[in-house]
């Protein structure tokens, strides 16, 4: 066992895990995180993708203890005092998330995708997106909300 | 608009976009899955799978593993003797193996442990003594079992006699199928291969068991049909059904791949009652993708006919799946993949014969499009090639073969409603078709397909009566209508779709609903989210439950208004006086009204099918449904002529969903869908290794990384035309929209690549290296209508009867009476029982009945490029020794049948020549075929096909290039082209490099005895830079060996008259033999070849 020392969305959690755990394992089991999703457990799929940092990270792959003192930002942290990002709000209503599995990690690479670049164009979507596996959208409509989340007068009622 | 119609148009929720009513949840990481739940004291569980694909299970030691701490329990196949199996009548499969193990993969125990870490150590601890059986991996080897003991079928036969091999067959014919075509002015014939595919949703497959002291199970799955589910634990672990209760949180994915119970939900639930502790095991990828039930493999063969004005006649069609180690959904896919192909064309008479195979593979099962995407392939490409025969734009040829509306298909299934033309429409103004097809330069191209799919099926998978699917309903006064629903979310909407249900015929706001769901204690029955039925049968259910509570206030309310019922709307949040919307009370104060009057609110709805509505013959019910919906779409393409990668540049998609009850979420399904078509189309293969490979039975790929799923930057631009037909039987008009939309994808853009480059892709999937063969053929040098001219008189694609590669095109070039020759000639050998016969003797058996055939030189020379001739009336040497081989592979095939129709006869023996007669076994251009015999041989050799002996039976090496072509390029008229003649050099170059044998003449006695009937004979050449003479096969008269042949001196084929030995010596340009030995060799022969071509062997021979 050793105990970790984690920054998660924006508090600090210390950590009792296995020496192997990964951070998706502890965010999961230990800390009841459970909106990081673990699709291969290989880092093929991109469902457990997290924010380090600001970055992108494949969490099912990344050691625990490389995270210590690090910010880790997860889905359940995207959302501020409860009220959902425009990100957030416009998958729903673009109906960007079906069976939501993958949504997790897909918001994570978004958002760090909107955090540097705050219009992006489609190839710039698809670049940023292009590490998370959807099996359900056809990802047409995970571009389409983006775009509403950069200009709200997209979204339809 | 009068003030009543605008009041109630304003506040429609059906038709609109709307939010999910988990969406937000699932954007924010709340929406619980079932690996998202945790219990007290929860253990994990872990299954042991076999390493084998076929093998009787001896023993299974569990001592060592329950003795490692932390180890709560282990289980093997006799803890849960029972059968189950998905359908009620081919229950095979057990919880846990018992006997024997079918496929790698298959669970033979399990373990429940404190982490997981000790549950792998205790699996490791297990011991499994095997005895290994042979494997089965191809529906060949199964269906050419005989069951043996030392081979047993996979299943044991359900009726003594039979091939235990074989899951099911179906043969149905509607019509006079053999009159339509002969009747016919075109027909088209071709064989198609659809490769196996599988859902991989993106949540593994997980389960949980808990068992209570009251002795109640509880079982948490990511399951699509909790009731099944609900009903096999019951029987399974043989318990009171009213003591098992099945959760079921939301599902992460499912595709049909989660549509019927697993190995972990037996065993978590069986070691939650050993243990009392709850247990969780969820799939590694790896076991998700062993798990499968997906897409099975389809070999296809079609023949359609057409009147000269563009009408179907008939349809033809002979399909094997192969179904892998267990029945699954076999039963229903064996029926689909021929009853739903019956629509959305008329299609005046229709014959399928579909045999499913169990393979020792994991087991195939329903993938989004159960059954129906794969002949749906097959079946537009053929009406690509009629349409093209007809010279009739393929837009045009379906638009003149629509069925209509409100008709029976010719296999007598009830269609209702029918937007197929507006779907044409669409996306041929949307697509800009007229302007591109064939129009686009060179490497581009579009295609366009059409289809129909059930929307759910008339008949649950259990007989039963009761409804299909029901919804209760409860309304408080409050305003708040809660919705109870036993229907199953897997991401398509439908827990969001009753609430718009429930909203709209209760005025309610839609946060007013709540969705109490997936929980078989609390919700109605309904059977699960499988063949589109949700949508239709739910929403019928909850507006028959809505309807019912909406009556009951308004008769409230018009009692306290003093009007009629009918006058009252509910719509906004309010209840509204229909001839005055401004006298309108809030809902909550309505929904008061009706408790004070009517007492506690609450209402139950369900929907059962029509029944009748399909043919009364046995299987008739099989793909009825109570209604259809229908797709076309067009994609583009280009094609990289360079490299074969195929980039599909956009899809439009038009499909007619009946009433889009929220756009958004049926835009999502089509776009899903097309997309999961266009990954099947140029990416997904789910295959094995076979015994070549090492492991056979192995998945060749079982990760996200190998088996290749469309990332952002693979997904084509997918764009949705929906059309709105308004069913008369579904909910607001409603039809399904999950599945349908898939289909046409793959044959659109099968048809696509067509008309970029003028090949014919009639094998998935369209991956860089099987286009960049079939381009390098030489088929794709032409552009638009030249090139469908010069195509038309070609011969329609056909694979293999062989597994593997054997299924790609191959062209070449036949008459009438050589197919009766072989039909004959087969007939003959079987008879004869040549195919008991050791080869060799077949074969010097099979030439003897050539004797007499004319000889003559040159008949692989046809004009154009290279293909295969096939001329069994005129035979040269050379030709002579490869149609004997050829034919008696056939002979020896028990797969090739004799009265099949010429073409699949001839394409048949065309395959087994090209086989032999080119380099590889493929026909690739002039330059790929074996003009030096010494070359065949080693050829043939290394394929397996022959065993060179010269060496084995004393032959000397012999030095010397081979040049004789490029020394005398004025008798090969193909050799002026100057790329074929680099071609022919290079390989010159590389053949007189290797070493070559030949028995001297003045040997060959010596060495007679080691040759044997059937061997072929080469005679060396004494002309510099050629290897070989002449060739024949060896017959023994006397006890000498003889040579029999197609000489030029005597014009036919004859026996020598003098030994072998002194025939050489005799003949001052032969100096010495080259022994071949014929095999049976792999069977397997590559297909395809090219334009009309060719060219001539080596002139100097001395035939």
């Amino acid at each position: 066992m050793r105990i970790v020392q984690l920054h998660v969305n924006g508090d600090r959690r210390p950590a009792g895990v296995p020496e192997h755990y990964t951070l998706l394992e502890t965010l999961r089991y230990a800390l009841g995180l459970t909106g990081s999703k673990q699709g291969c457990d290989k880092g093929d799929c991109g469902a457990c993708t997290v924010l380090v940092d600001g970055r992108p990270t494949l969490s099912c792959i990344t050691p625990v203890w490389e995270v210590e003192g690090r910010e880790v930002v997860t889905v359940e942290g995207l959302a501020a005092q409860g009220h959902p990002s425009p990100l957030q709000n416009a998958f729903d209503l673009m109906g960007a998330a079906q069976c939501g599995f993958c949504t997790p990690g897909i918001l994570c690479s978004l958002s760090a995708l909107l955090a540097e670049t705050p219009a992006p164009d489609l190839p710039e979507i698809k670049e940023a997106l292009s590490g998370n596996l959807c099996r359900c959208t056809g990802y047409t409509k995970i571009y389409e909300a983006v775009w509403a989340a950069v200009d709200p007068d997209r979204i339809e009622p | 608009m009068s003030d009543r119609a605008k009041a109630k148009s304003e506040q429609h929720l059906i038709g609109k976009p709307q939010r999910k009513i988990d969406g937000l949840a699932k954007s924010t990481g709340e929406a619980r899955y079932t690996d998202d739940i945790a219990l007290p004291g929860m253990l994990h569980g872990k299954i042991l799978r076999s390493p084998h694909p076929h093998a009787r299970i001896v023993s299974i030691d569990l001592e060592a593993a329950l003795a490692i701490p932390g180890v709560h329990a282990a289980i093997s196949g006799k803890d849960l003797p029972v059968r189950y199996g998905i359908i009620p009548w081919t229950p095979d499969e057990y919880p846990l193996c018992v006997e024997r193990v079918r496929y790698i993969g298959d669970g033979v125990a399990a373990v429940a442990a404190v982490d997981e870490d000790t549950a792998n150590q205790a699996l490791e601890a297990i011991r499994v003594e095997y005895e290994e059986l042979p494997a089965f991996l191809t529906p060949e080897d199964a269906l050419g079992a005989n069951g043996s003991d030392d081979a047993p079928f996979i299943h044991p036969a359900r009726k003594e006699g039979r091939n235990g091999n074989v899951t099911k067959r179906v043969e149905l014919e509607f019509g006079d199928v053999d009159s339509a075509l002969a009747g016919s002015d075109v027909t088209v014939e071709g064989d198609y291969f659809f490769e196996g595919t599988t859902h991989t949703p993106i949540e593994p497959h997980c389960a949980i068991g808990q068992f209570d002291g009251t002795g109640k199970l509880t079982v948490w799955s990511a399951t699509q049909v909790p009731h099944y589910l609900h009903r096999e634990l019951a029987r399974v672990l043989d318990l009171d059904p009213a003591r098992v209760r099945v959760l079921q949180p939301l599902v992460g994915g499912a595709f049909g791949g989660k549509s019927e119970p697993f190995d972990l939900e037996f065993c978590v639930a069986k070691l939650a009652m050993l243990t009392g502790r709850p247990v969780k095991i969820l799939y590694t990828r790896e076991e998700v993708f062993y798990a499968h039930r997906g897409r099975h493999p389809f070999d296809m063969h079609y023949v359609t006919g057409a009147t000269r004005d563009g009408m179907l006649t008939g349809v033809d069609a002979r399909i094997v799946l192969d179904g892998g180690a267990y029945a699954s959904f076999g039963l229903v896919t064996t029926y689909y993949s021929g009853q739903l192909l019956a629509a959305p064309y008329h299609i005046p008479a229709y014959r399928f014969d579909s045999t499913r195979v169990y393979t020792n593979k994991p087991a195939c099962g329903p993938k989004r499009g159960h059954g129906s995407v794969q002949p749906r392939f097959a079946f537009e490409v053929q009406l690509d090639k009629l349409a093209e025969k007809l010279e009739l734009d393929p837009i045009e040829f379906r638009r003149r073969n629509f069925m209509g509306a409100h008709r029976r298909t010719v296999n007598e299934l009830r269609v209702t409603s029918n937007g197929f033309l507006e779907c044409l429409e669409a996306v041929e103004r949307a697509s800009d078709w007229k302007e591109k097809f064939r129009k686009l330069p060179m490497g581009r191209g579009v295609g366009v397909a059409g289809s129909c799919y059930i929307s759910g099926t008339n008949y649950p998978i259990y007989p039963n009566d009761m409804p299909q699917s029901a919804i209760q309903i409860q309304l408080d006064r409050s305003g708040r209508v809660a919705v109870f629903s036993g229907a199953s979310e897997i991401g398509q909407g439908c827990d969001s779709m009753v609430a718009y249900v429930a909203a709209e015929e209760l005025g309610v706001p839609l946060e007013y609903v709540r969705v109490l769901r997936g929980d078989t204690d609390f919700t109605p029955v309904d059977l699960g989210a499988y063949s589109s039925r949700v949508t239709f049968m739910l929403g019928n259910a909850c507006i028959d439950a809505a309807r019912k509570l909406r009556r009951k206030v308004q008769e409230a309310v018009a009692e306290h208004w003093g009007c009629r019922p009918a006058q009252v709307l509910l719509a906004g949040g309010r209840a509204l006086y229909g001839p005055d919307t401004e006298r309108q009370i809030p809902v909550d104060e309505a929904f008061q009204l009706a408790e004070t009057r009517f007492g506690t609110l609450g209402a139950t709805g369900w929907y059962n099918t029509p029944k009748d509505v399909h043919g009364d013959y046995r299987g008739g019910t099989i793909g009825a449904s109570p209604a259809y919906s229908f797709t076309a779409h067009v994609a583009e393409v280009e094609v990289d002529e360079e490299t074969g990668v195929v980039t599909v540049d956009k899809i439009w998609v038009a499909h007619d969903c009946g009433r889009a009850l929220n756009p958004v979420l049926v835009e999502g399904q089509m776009e899903g869908s097309a997309y999961m078509g266009f990954a099947e189309a140029l990416m997904e293969e789910h295959v094995f290794k076979g015994s070549e490979q090492g492991r056979a039975g192995l998945h060749n790929a079982p990760s996200l990384l190998d088996y290749r799923i469309p990332t952002s930057l693979d997904t084509p631009e997918l764009e949705s035309l929906i059309v709105e037909s308004i069913d008369p039987e579904g909910p607001y008009g409603a039809k399904e929209a999950g599945e349908g939309p898939l289909h046409p994808s793959i044959p659109a853009i099968a048809n696509a690549i067509y008309d970029a480059v003028g090949v014919r892709m009639d094998r998935l999937p369209f991956s860089a290296p099987r286009v960049w063969r079939a381009l390098r053929r030489g088929r794709g040098v032409v552009t638009g209508l030249l090139l469908l001219a010069a195509l038309a008189g070609c011969a329609d694609p056909v694979p293999g009867a062989d597994a593997g590669p054997a299924r790609d095109t191959v062209v070449y070039s036949a008459t009438p009476e050589d197919a009766s020759i072989i039909r004959a000639k087969v007939v003959w050998g079987r008879e004869e029982g040549l195919d008991t016969l050791a080869v060799g003797e077949a074969m010097a058996s099979l030439g003897l009945t050539f004797l007499g055939t004319p000889y003559r030189p040159g008949t692989l020379e046809a004009p154009g490029e290279e293909r295969v001739v096939v001329n069994l009336r005129e035979l040269d040497c050379v030709t002579f020794v490869e149609t004997v081989a050829a034919l008696t592979e056939l002979i020896r095939d028990p797969s090739v049948d004799p009265e099949a129709d010429a073409a699949r006869l001839e394409a048949r023996f065309a395959r087994a020549l090209e086989a032999r007669r080119y380099r590889g076994g493929e026909l690739d251009g002039y330059p790929s075929r074996l003009h030096y015999f010494s070359e065949w041989i080693r050829d043939n050799h290394e394929r397996g096909r022959v065993h060179d002996l010269t060496a084995e039976l004393g032959g000397d090496a012999y030095p010397g290039p081979v040049d004789f072509m490029s020394t005398h390029p004025e008798a090969y008229r193909q050799l002026a082209d100057p790329d074929v003649l680099t071609a022919v050099v290079a390989m010159e170059a590389r053949e007189s490099a290797r070493p070559r044998f030949r028995i001297p003449e003045d040997r060959i006695q010596g060495v007679e005895a080691g040759i044997q009937a059937g061997d072929i004979i080469a005679a060396t050449s004494a002309i510099e830079g050629l290897d070989v003479a002449h060739t024949g096969i060896a017959v023994r008269v006397n006890g000498r060996v003889h040579l029999l042949h197609a000489p030029l001196v005597g014009e036919e084929v004859q026996l020598s008259a003098v030994p072998l030995a002194d025939r050489i010596k005799g003949i001052p340009g032969q100096d010495g033999i080259m022994v071949a030995r014929p095999l049976d060799g792999a069977g397997v022969t590559r297909g395809n070849g090219s334009e009309p071509g060719g060219t001539a062997r080596p002139t100097g021979q001395e035939d």
